[in-house]
């Protein structure tokens, strides 16, 4: 019985489809927390980068629809307005980490906590009468891409080719961040900035300001990918609507070990564990199936990956002139 | 804290000192490494900087390669007074600064030990490895 049923959820492209968005939903905080930790500034603040984002696309876009502008525009500046929040609550982080040189999981544990209240508290006293914003029409939601005739293909169609525009922003960026971190000046120098900082700093690497832009660019891509969910997956906001996702990045970082592209295999193992929740449904196990991603996730981080080394200087803020 | 100073050619003395510290002082609570520390170095001069430990031998070092930035004093360098607050100031200025531990990067390769801070083309370029091993005899 188990085994057919999970047979008949793997060659569903239905679940290949929920696999994918899961995927994609993760891979932008995950790629954000491989640059910020390959810089040497420990990030488990990507949930709440990702929460703002979702709360201030939905925000923003409702806004600028109630103003009159045209749907397309509205969308847009919502979605540029997620990647700024989520790089404002970065900039949070970045200036208590590397200024003030304080505890970097505390710093993100506070702007989690931050970002949870805070959206939570700005949707209960901008709606009327508290009541939680409506859900988006479609033509206020982020649009799948057309890709044509590719989009019915069968099988492959649904999974491939009708994701969301952002999933493959997101595929793009992967790619680019792969090839940043490795293959570039700027990503050897961020790669040393987190190995050893001061030996950077002694061959005239700006730490400092690496380190900055690395904690920004994961929360730019953390917001982005909330305006993925709010706008392009769910169509609303609603409190804590990232729901751990944030975490499940975080430890697909680790899983990753630090690559972009490990970081993405490990985003679609946790991605079929989500697609797989759905197909499993038949089973009756009721919602003991949603927690399938995070048992995925803990079986990975326990069994699977063994030892992964971070970055040597990962979370140590960095004192120029000491020994 | 005790400097000796090598023998000077004499048509040298004329030229303005390629390193000159003057009234170098540099405090953390509780104590002062630095204390009106001058420094005069000609060009072509070898000098050995002696003292026990926590003399401030190294922070006046990490001073001059702008690691550390002192309290006051002033550091000129061939005559002209300079600001100096980090290494990539420092190694503008030519002035280079090998540590007593090894700053080395393990996980880096050796060519990307040697160009880093450096490397061929420029900080937004893609890094050339061929151009990285090439690189080390320029230096």
């Amino acid at each position: 019985m188990f085994f057919q049923v999970l047979f008949k959820g793997l060659i569903s492209s239905n679940t290949w489809y929920a696999t994918l968005q899961f995927a994609g939903l993760l891979i932008l905080p995950a790629l954000g927390g491989v640059i910020s930790e390959r810089s040497g500034v420990v990030n488990i603040a990507m949930e709440g980068m990702m929460l703002t984002g979702a709360f201030a696309s939905v925000m923003i876009t409702l806004a600028m629809h109630n103003i009159g502008l045209p749907d397309f525009l509205s969308v847009i500046l919502g979605v540029l307005g997620a990647i700024l929040a989520g790089g404002l609550m970065a900039l949070i982080h970045a200036l208590v980490s590397i200024n003030f040189k304080a505890n970097q999981i505390i710093s993100g544990i506070a702007i989690n906590i931050i970002a949870l209240g805070l959206t939570s508290y700005l949707v209960f006293i901008l709606t009327p009468s508290g009541q939680g914003v409506p859900s988006l029409p479609g033509n206020l939601r982020l649009p799948t891409f057309p890709w044509g005739p590719l989009a019915s293909i069968p099988f492959l169609g649904l999974a491939l080719f009708q994701q969301n525009v952002i999933f493959y922003l997101a595929l793009l960026i992967l790619f680019g961040a792969q090839f940043l971190l490795f293959r570039t000046n700027i990503g050897l120098r961020i790669r040393a900035v987190g190995e050893h900082p001061k030996a950077a700093d002694t061959a005239g690497v700006n730490v400092r300001l690496l380190r900055y832009m690395c904690v920004i660019s994961s929360g730019l891509l953390s917001g982005l990918a909330g305006a993925y969910l709010a706008l392009g997956v769910s169509g609303i906001f609603l409190d804590n609507m990232t729901n751990g996702r944030g975490f499940i990045a975080l430890a697909a970082v680790i899983f990753g070990k630090y690559t972009a592209i490990g970081a993405a295999i490990a985003c679609l193992i946790f991605g079929l564990g989500n697609g797989l929740s759905f197909a499993l449904q038949d089973l009756n196990l009721g919602s003991l199936l949603n927690t399938l991603p995070y048992v995925f996730t803990l079986i990975a981080l326990v069994g699977l990956v063994g030892r992964t080394t971070p970055p040597a200087a990962d979370g140590i803020p960095y004192e120029p002139g000491s020994e | 804290m005790q400097e000796s100073t090598a023998v000077i050619p004499t048509e040298e003395l004329s030229t303005p000192y390629a390193v000159e510290m003057r009234g170098i002082t540099k405090g953390w609570p509780g104590v002062v490494a630095n204390d009106h520390v001058d420094l005069k170095v000609r060009k072509g001069e070898i000098h050995a900087l002696v003292g026990e430990n926590g003399a401030g031998k190294t922070t006046l070092m990490n001073i001059l390669y702008g690691l550390i930035h002192p309290d006051s004093g002033q550091i000129y360098i061939n005559g002209q007074l300079v600001h100096i607050s980090g290494p990539r100031d420092a190694i503008r200025l030519k002035i280079g600064m090998v540590h007593q531990h090894f700053m080395l990067i393990p996980p880096l390769t050796v060519a990307e030990n040697i160009v880093l801070g450096h490397e061929p083309g420029t900080v937004r370029s893609v890094y050339d490895v061929n151009a990285a091993r090439e690189a080390w005899p320029a230096h």
